[in-house]
């Protein structure tokens, strides 16, 4: 069995009733800050009593309340289901069932207080709260909850939390071991305290003075020993301590006390022993075991993340009585396990709303390309309120830039107010490396124009070049040579695209979150220089052109260039094309600049000419930033609509 | 198995007694902690027959015949604490067992845990037969097969008593049609039809149809203007269809409803039969012959998924004639069961067991196992006189003296509830609500209880209608049952501090005509004060129920003075119950009341319980069967020739003991 959801509602900070579905086995939590990960996990631990003095104690803490606490709930209501019983698992379950044999277990409580000041609370099994209800049912499910930034050292150092203890304990199967440990510790005890002098005579003075102090009829005995004599409080006494290498013999004295190990070591250490718990003698063979661990990447450098998270993959492959909740920050953890483990969350006014990534709607191919695709960098987009993909390097580090420009103008608009960059947005732009869009698009809508239900629940958009098809060359005699050649249009309706991605664009279109947008005439560079920005263009070219080696003359090519243009008069639109040609030759030559280095290039000064227009324009209010670059508007729609802002369609 | 080996193997599982000595041995060591305060040990003081019941195989169906007094609730204690002693604590499936009142489920539960000192029951399941029915079939699954999707998630039927009656703008009435609510009938299985509750017993659909009245009611309709049709009986049978599944699949379900979801659910689904199977393979059902046919089927079905059912009782001790339960099934059912014997009666006394042989068949083998005290005067008869039966208990009274018998350690035996209410000065007047008053002011508990019942039921009313008897009628929109209470102790004092109010000495038309001008500022007040925030029900609006005639005099009884209930201080210690109550309990003495008429129900010493049906004798059976040294029989002024028959029975005139 495994469970299967969670509905939440009023509780913490989900106020409206949210549905969160798992998988069996390993459940990745993802998300940004805030979207409810560590109440998905708390809820889950009060209604499985994790923590029994957690679970007896509600506060009015747990009631979901808004910040300014006007809106407080009425009601905390948490659910939970679970599905797939085993034969064996529908009998221990039975009075959790429902008619369809799937387990339920439901906790409310009333935002109201008993005379003693505690709340009522109210828990129920299976489909009708009049049915027969076990309370010991919940012995048959161990929740055991990890938490972020955990002080690990605590639960290995001996003491009443000592997790320790509890590995120790289930190593015990027999009664009879017990009780040699008992006896063994006893005549230690006995032998040694008996034997030395000083602490003889320590407990010869104390009786001495409380025979004086209290007399014979209120006087006690004292004695002394090493604490703990119970078979518990032997095993809660031992502690743990470690040697900084795996090595089969290592003197006793050369063991270290944890306190002064890494907290990352520490971390580790504490989930090993968690782990072995799982595979000790004395443990229920058939115990459902629920892990719950926030933030495993806590102290973890990023390869240690992976290697757990691999480890923790084949634990619940191996044992199908476990099932391991996560959640996480690290695009490093999200990336290393397949798509079919991730949960993004994502909180829409009071409502918590996760997607389980393995149930989209994905084609198994485009599954296994983003399985693939799916690296460190690119999973930030799980962590995003919004996504660009864009096709290559160029278009990812000048969007950003660009955003900046786009977003000041539209703000001086009448609508209402976008942040004023992408990463204020919270929104990444994802390069893709190519036109492979129909793959990606399926975390968010359907690439046939359906309407399906389960999807990213963010905006996403995308740009892809025009890339209108190459034309054979004609010769002076109006013959074909056989030669194709590029093809430089003036104008949009001039030539048709041979992008593939440019089928997607309608059929996006008509989804709820994302859109697809082409450049009108040819490919990125070329419709940016089409777009009136041959000047600052040129000068970048100008600027990085090697003076040794390649082509010679093309910096000073490019100033004449630049000062012809300047003249007035001279922005002609066969000018401008025969400039955008130039240009996109020389961006596209690959020997000499290349686009990365380009579009580094002038992403750079854009930046620094928002910069000083910014400065400026606090004294005087001369420069626009709108006029530093034009930005072609299938750009711009991209980054309005990735930021969540209204596009004319 | 001999004794000792069978005493030896049952300890050990048990107390933990250490194998190597004997029971006896243990004992005379201080015994374990069961044996403590005893003065025998508990496991060597069973006889051989209720050893072998102990050690009986659980992989067979099994019928253990039990008579009166045989010990059966200490053997059944002991078979479950043996077995659960043994069970196999890896599994989570466990053993049901079951009995028909929560008393009995109580003191079995008392005996497991003498044995194994345990702080819950869990794996096993100790507890009524109808809270298990209604715990593990029908309200887990019984929504699915009846359509019912849920309130507020919460699949729960609502359980509403089929004897409740319906009065103005009752919620009850949304199920109701052609003169009959769907929470009065139910499909009897057995019989293939529907029955109609009418208070006291039912009666099938088609004798209720059929009667005059009904007809009559039937051309009344047929007459008026405004039918769509013309309506047949064919007709409103198929509207007791309609409503019954109205009311089903809006999450009501009379008891009878209960049983039949339970059958349906586990005669439809295997899988859920196979499930609950499995998680009981053993169930152990004491005082078996109260078994309803439906009951019965419900542990077939059980049966053919693989549990096993072990019955424990006695086919003459079955009383439930009214609910439908004829014992002749059960003895159907048990006969292919391997059979163990309980007969001997450690309760009675000789005379009264060889007395109470005769009132039954098939108990010739039954012996006594009691010491005879009182020889000779162990059976006696006692003759009272019409409207007189008060003066039974003075009488009673004496003769416990004269045999130095305690009064705590009696009882007297009633069949009906009446007979009761007038021994025990109950009697409830025309005016439920005028005996609440009275009885509030006596200081006696069962009084008091007896005034919070009638206040109930009557204030239950104006709140929209209970949906069962129990906790004070608490109606149905109210939470929380205790708040009911204090509310309605609330209501009674305030009602007690009015003059008006408890002056009873005028008729009962002045006296509705003061409280109606009094009760709505008192009820609306407690109400606001102390019930409102446990009321579902957030817009009750009291101006519609205290409006027109919504509280007038008992019809007839206007003009006639209230009459006054004056506190019994006899100083009587003897408790007073009904056969059915007395079910099961163990007194030195009893003293069993015959009622006044043959028409009676059942209560008659001579037409029921001596010359009636089996069910009768059953009834005058199990009353007789109660007392250890004494057993009274009163009966209404006998004839010479009546009398002649009391003889022949061994029974003696208790004047001639007075005398002596």
């Amino acid at each position: 069995m495994y469970i299967s959801k969670i509905d939440i509602e009023g509780y913490k900070n989900c106020k409206l009733k949210s549905e969160i579905e798992f998988n069996s086995g390993l459940n990745i939590i993802v998300g940004e800050n805030a979207s409810g990960k560590t109440t998905i996990i708390d809820a889950l631990r009060l209604v499985l009593r994790e923590n029994e003095s957690s679970y007896m104690n509600i506060t009015e803490d747990d009631f979901f309340k808004s910040s300014d606490e006007k809106d407080k709930a009425q009601n905390i209501k948490i659910d939970l289901d679970w599905k797939d019983l085993s034969d064996d698992e529908e009998v221990t379950f039975l009075t959790w069932c429902d008619a369809d044999f799937n387990a339920k277990l439901h906790f409310e409580v009333e935002d109201k207080k008993n005379p003693k000041g505690q709340y009522k609370k109210i828990i129920w099994g299976g489909a009708s709260k009049a049915s027969a209800f076990e309370e010991e049912t919940y012995d048959c499910i161990d929740c055991i909850y990890l938490p972020p930034l955990r002080d690990a050292e605590q639960r290995l150092t001996s003491g009443r939390k000592s997790r320790l203890a509890m590995l120790l304990e289930h190593q015990y199967t027999e009664e009879e071991k017990k009780e040699n440990l008992k006896n063994g510790l006893r005549e230690k005890n006995e032998s040694l305290i008996d034997e030395e002098e000083e602490i003889k005579k320590a407990k010869k003075d104390i009786n001495d003075y409380i025979k004086e102090s209290m007399g014979n009829v209120f006087g006690q005995t004292v004695n002394l020993q090493f604490s703990g004599t119970s078979f518990t409080s032997i095993l809660r006494s031992i502690k743990m301590v470690f040697f900084p290498e795996i090595k089969e013999e290592i003197p006793v004295e050369n063991f270290l006390d944890i306190a002064i190990n890494s907290l990352g070591y520490n971390n580790l250490l504490y989930i090993a022993t968690i782990l072995a718990e799982l595979e000790a003698p004395g443990r229920d063979r058939n115990l459902f075991t629920v892990l719950l661990i926030e933030e495993p990447e806590a102290h973890l450098h990023p390869q240690l993340q992976i290697k757990l998270i691999k480890y923790m993959e084949q634990l619940v492959e191996k044992k199908q009585h476990i099932q391991i909740i996560i959640t996480t920050h690290s695009a490093v953890l999200a990336s290393s396990v397949s798509v079919d483990n991730l949960i993004h969350l994502n909180k829409i006014k009071g409502e918590i709303q996760a997607t389980s990534l393995a149930k989209l709607d994905i084609y198994n191919t485009s599954k296994k390309y983003i399985n693939r695709w799916l690296d460190s960098t690119k999973s930030t987009l799980l962590f995003s309120k919004g996504v660009i993909f864009v096709e290559g390097i160029s278009e990812a580090i000048l969007l950003p830039e660009f955003a900046k420009i786009v977003l000041d103008k539209y703000n001086k608009g009448d609508k209402e107010k976008l942040p004023s960059t992408l990463e204020e947005a919270g929104v990444s732009v994802i390069n893709i490396n190519g036109i492979n869009f129909k793959h990606f698009y399926q975390l968010f809508c359907d690439i046939e124009g359906r309407d399906l239900k389960i999807k990213l629940p963010f905006r996403c958009s995308g740009i892809t070049d025009k890339d209108p098809a190459k034309k054979e060359e004609v010769d002076e005699d109006g013959n074909k040579n056989g030669k194709k050649v590029e093809v430089f249009p003036h104008t949009e309706g001039e030539t048709q695209g041979e992008n593939t991605a440019l089928e997607l664009i309608e059929k996006i279109k008509k989804s709820k979150l994302a859109r697809l947008y082409s450049s009108s005439l040819k490919t990125f560079e070329y419709d940016l220089a089409m777009e009136n920005n041959i000047i600052i263009m040129l000068k970048v070219i100008r600027d990085i052109w090697p003076t040794d080696g390649g082509v010679h003359g093309v910096k000073e090519e490019c100033k004449k260039i630049i000062e012809e243009y300047k003249k007035p008069g001279n922005k002609t639109a066969v000018k401008k094309h025969e400039n955008s040609i130039t240009i996109f030759n020389r961006i596209n030559d690959d020997k000499n600049v290349g686009k990365g280095i380009f579009a580094q290039e002038l992403a750079d000064k854009i930046k620094n000419e928002i910069r000083t227009a910014k400065e400026k324009k606090e004294g005087e209010g001369d420069k626009d930033i709108e006029s530093i670059f034009m930005v072609p508007e299938y750009i711009e729609n991209a980054i309005i609509w990735a930021c969540g802002g209204d596009v004319d369609e | 198995m001999s004794k000792e080996n069978m005493q030896n193997e049952i300890a050990t599982a048990i107390c933990k007694k250490e194998e190597n000595i004997s029971c006896e041995e243990c004992f005379k060591r201080g015994g374990k902690e069961v044996c403590k305060g005893l003065d025998k040990c508990r496991i060597s003081e069973k006889t051989e027959d209720q050893l072998k019941y102990v050690l009986s195989p659980i992989d067979e169906n099994t019928f253990l015949r039990a008579c009166a007094g045989s010990g059966k609730t200490e053997v059944v204690g002991m078979k479950a604490a043996y077995e659960i002693s043994k069970w196999d604590k890896s599994t989570h499936n466990g053993i049901a067992i079951l009995t028909f009142t929560n008393d009995a489920k109580d003191v079995i539960k008392e005996r497991i845990s003498q044995f194994n000192n345990m702080p819950s029951t869990y794996p096993h399941f100790v507890g009524t037969l109808s809270s298990f029915i209604h715990q593990y079939i029908s309200q887990p699954f019984g929504y699915k097969y009846r359509n019912f999707h849920g309130k507020n998630g919460d699949c729960s039927f609502l359980v509403v008593d089929k004897t409740l009656d319906s009065y103005k703008s009752c919620w009850l009435d949304n199920y109701y049609s052609f003169k009959i609510y769907a929470h009065k009938t139910f499909y009897d299985y057995e019989k293939e039809r529907f029955y109609i509750n009418k208070k006291f017993i039912d009666v099938s659909e088609d004798e209720h149809l059929n009667s005059g009245s009904y007809k009559k009611y039937i051309e009344r309709i047929n007459k008026s203007e405004d039918k769509k049709k013309e309506y047949t009986i064919d007709d409103v049978k198929k509207s007791i269809i309609t409503m019954k599944r109205k009311f089903n699949s809006h999450g009501f379900a009379n008891f009878d409803d209960m049983n039949n979801i339970a059958y349906k659910v586990l005669f439809t689904s295997n899988k859920t039969r196979e499930v609950i199977a499995k998680k009981f393979p053993l169930i152990i059902i004491d005082e078996c012959q109260d078994l309803s046919w439906i009951e019965l089927k419900i542990l077939e079905n059980l049966m053919v998924a693989g549990s096993k059912v072990h019955f424990v009782g006695d086919l003459n001790q079955s009383v439930y004639e009214f609910k439908r339960v004829d014992p002749v099934n059960t003895r159907e059912f048990v006969k292919c069961f391997d059979s163990l014997n309980l007969n001997e009666n450690f309760r009675c006394c000789g005379p009264i067991v060889t007395f109470t042989n005769k009132l039954v068949p098939d108990c010739n083998d039954i012996k006594t196992g009691c010491e005879d005290k009182l020889k000779e005067n162990a059976l006696l008869y006692m003759a009272y006189e019409k409207e007189r039966e008060k003066e039974l208990i003075e009488k009673y009274r004496a003769i416990l003296k004269e045999f130095n018998i305690k009064e705590e350690t009696s009882c007297i035996i009633a069949k009906q509830n009446s007979m009761v209410d007038k021994l025990l000065d109950q009697e409830a007047s025309p005016s439920l609500l005028i005996s609440a008053l009275q009885l509030w002011n006596f200081k006696d508990a069962f009084q008091k209880k007896k005034a919070l019942e009638y206040a109930g039921q009557h204030i239950s009313r104006w709140f929209g209608g209970r949906r069962t008897s129990k906790n004070y009628s608490c109606p149905k929109d109210i939470v929380s049952a205790y708040k009911w209470r204090i509310f309605l102790k609330d209501v009674l004092n305030d009602c007690r501090s009015k003059e008006e109010l408890i002056n009873f000495k005028k008729n009962y038309s002045k006296w509705h005509k003061q409280a109606k001008e009094l009760l709505p500022d008192i009820v609306r007040n407690r109400y606001n004060i102390r019930l409102k925030e446990f009321d579902d029900n957030k817009n009750r609006d009291f101006n519609d129920v205290f409006d027109g005639n919504w509280f007038n005099s008992p019809s007839g009884l206007g003009n006639r003075e209230i009459n006054i209930l004056i506190p019994n201080d006899s100083g009587s210690n003897i408790p007073v119950k009904t056969v059915h109550g007395s079910k099961g309990c163990t007194y030195d003495s009893t003293m069993v009341v015959s009622s006044k008429n043959k028409g009676s129900d059942l209560g008659h010493w001579k037409d029921h319980w001596l010359d009636g049906d089996d069910e009768g004798k059953r009834v005058g059976y199990v009353a007789s069967t109660r007392a250890r040294y004494l057993l009274v029989w009163a009966v209404p002024s006998p004839t010479d020739e009546e009398i002649e028959t009391l003889k022949q029975l061994g029974l003696k005139d208790a004047e001639l003991v007075k005398k002596a």
